[in-house]
């Protein structure tokens, strides 16, 4: 199984925290850091729960990346 | 292409937006003020249990850098590389409040399935492969609309329609439907209208400051569910001072 297609541009980039802590997923797509594995652009397909994350891993035999985050900013929503 | 999507399962809730789910992040990691902050990162094994890697706030909690992240994915994936042949399901938010909010926050388009029939069990079904395909996974969000009133943010729902798209407003408090289908869709059909949809859909730039600065003029408010308990953050609850009030 070969993952260098992983969007790690994505996920590598909640490595960065420089950005708003709480704003930290919406950078999770379309990052570039020059790192051929590091610059797929596919965005992810989040669960956006627990409960059905956890299911769909049992079902479907895959380790699970937990990353929360608030849907507000200082409860202004739309924004990470 | 494997995306991670598909090699992980990757889930992203709301925090403080369910009690049930505040007690599980909280038994991931809380910070040094024993609350439940912001963010919470966890790699698990599919037993949702089994730790992975060292909890944190971040993936910087473990990892030094991208690479030694990016090389601990690549093992983990290799060591749970998935069962053959299991339909993937579809990611769904867990109101359609919430998945329209997200919808705004991502500048994704927010896709509906109403009720909780059979019919409805089955469009999910049908769905659940189409919108893991390498050309709409991660594009958009999905939620179920149990019950009609969860609609009443939602302009333009046509009576009859199983499946919405929906387009959010900018601060994910409303939305308008840009498309929709009957529950008797098929895949091709599913997938020719999502591909469209998503085509079709151009969000403007979002700028942070500007978003929070447009929020406040225009009133527009998110009460969370449970209270907000991260220190760092203003208006954050901070911990009692030691030896109590």
């Amino acid at each position: 199984m070969r993952l260098t297609s992983i969007p790690l541009a994505a996920l590598v980039l909640l490595l960065a925290s420089a950005a708003p802590l709480s704003a930290q997923p919406a950078v999770l797509e379309n990052a570039d850091q020059g790192d051929p594995d590091l610059t797929a652009t596919a965005p992810i397909a989040w669960f956006g729960s627990l409960q059905q994350g956890f299911a769909e891993a049992k079902r479907t035999g895959k380790a699970i990346l937990v990353f929360s985050a608030t849907p507000q900013c200082h409860n202004i929503p739309g924004v990470w | 292409m494997i995306a991670a999507s598909r090699a992980l399962v990757c889930i992203r809730p709301a925090t403080y937006e369910s009690a049930e789910e505040a007690k599980q992040l909280t038994a991931l990691f809380t910070g040094r003020a024993g609350t439940l902050e912001n963010t919470v990162f966890a790699l698990l094994e599919p037993d949702g249990v089994t730790r992975l890697a060292r909890t944190g706030r971040s993936p910087s909690f473990d990892f030094r850098d991208a690479k030694e992240f990016a090389a601990e994915l690549r093992r983990i994936c290799a060591r749970f590389p998935g069962k053959a042949g299991v339909a993937p399901a579809v990611p769904l938010y867990a109101t359609v409040r919430l998945a329209l909010d997200v919808a705004a926050c991502d500048q994704r388009l927010l896709v509906l399935v109403r009720g909780e029939d059979k019919e409805a069990d089955a469009l999910l079904e049908r769905l659940g492969p189409v919108a893991a395909e390498e050309a709409l996974a991660g594009k958009l969000r999905f939620a179920r609309a149990a019950a009609e009133a969860e609609l009443h943010a939602i302009g333009g729902v046509p009576k009859d329609a199983s499946l919405l798209v929906v387009r959010p407003g900018k601060f994910g408090l409303d939305g308008k439907v840009a498309a929709s289908a009957p529950s008797t869709a098929d895949a091709a059909a599913l997938r020719k209208l999502l591909s469209d949809a998503v085509a079709a859909y151009q969000p403007g730039e979002k700028v942070y400051a500007e978003h929070v600065r447009a929020g406040r003029q225009a009133g527009a408010h998110w009460d969370t569910a449970i209270p907000q308990t991260d220190p760092n953050t203003p208006g954050g609850r901070r911990p009692p001072p030691p030896g109590g009030k």
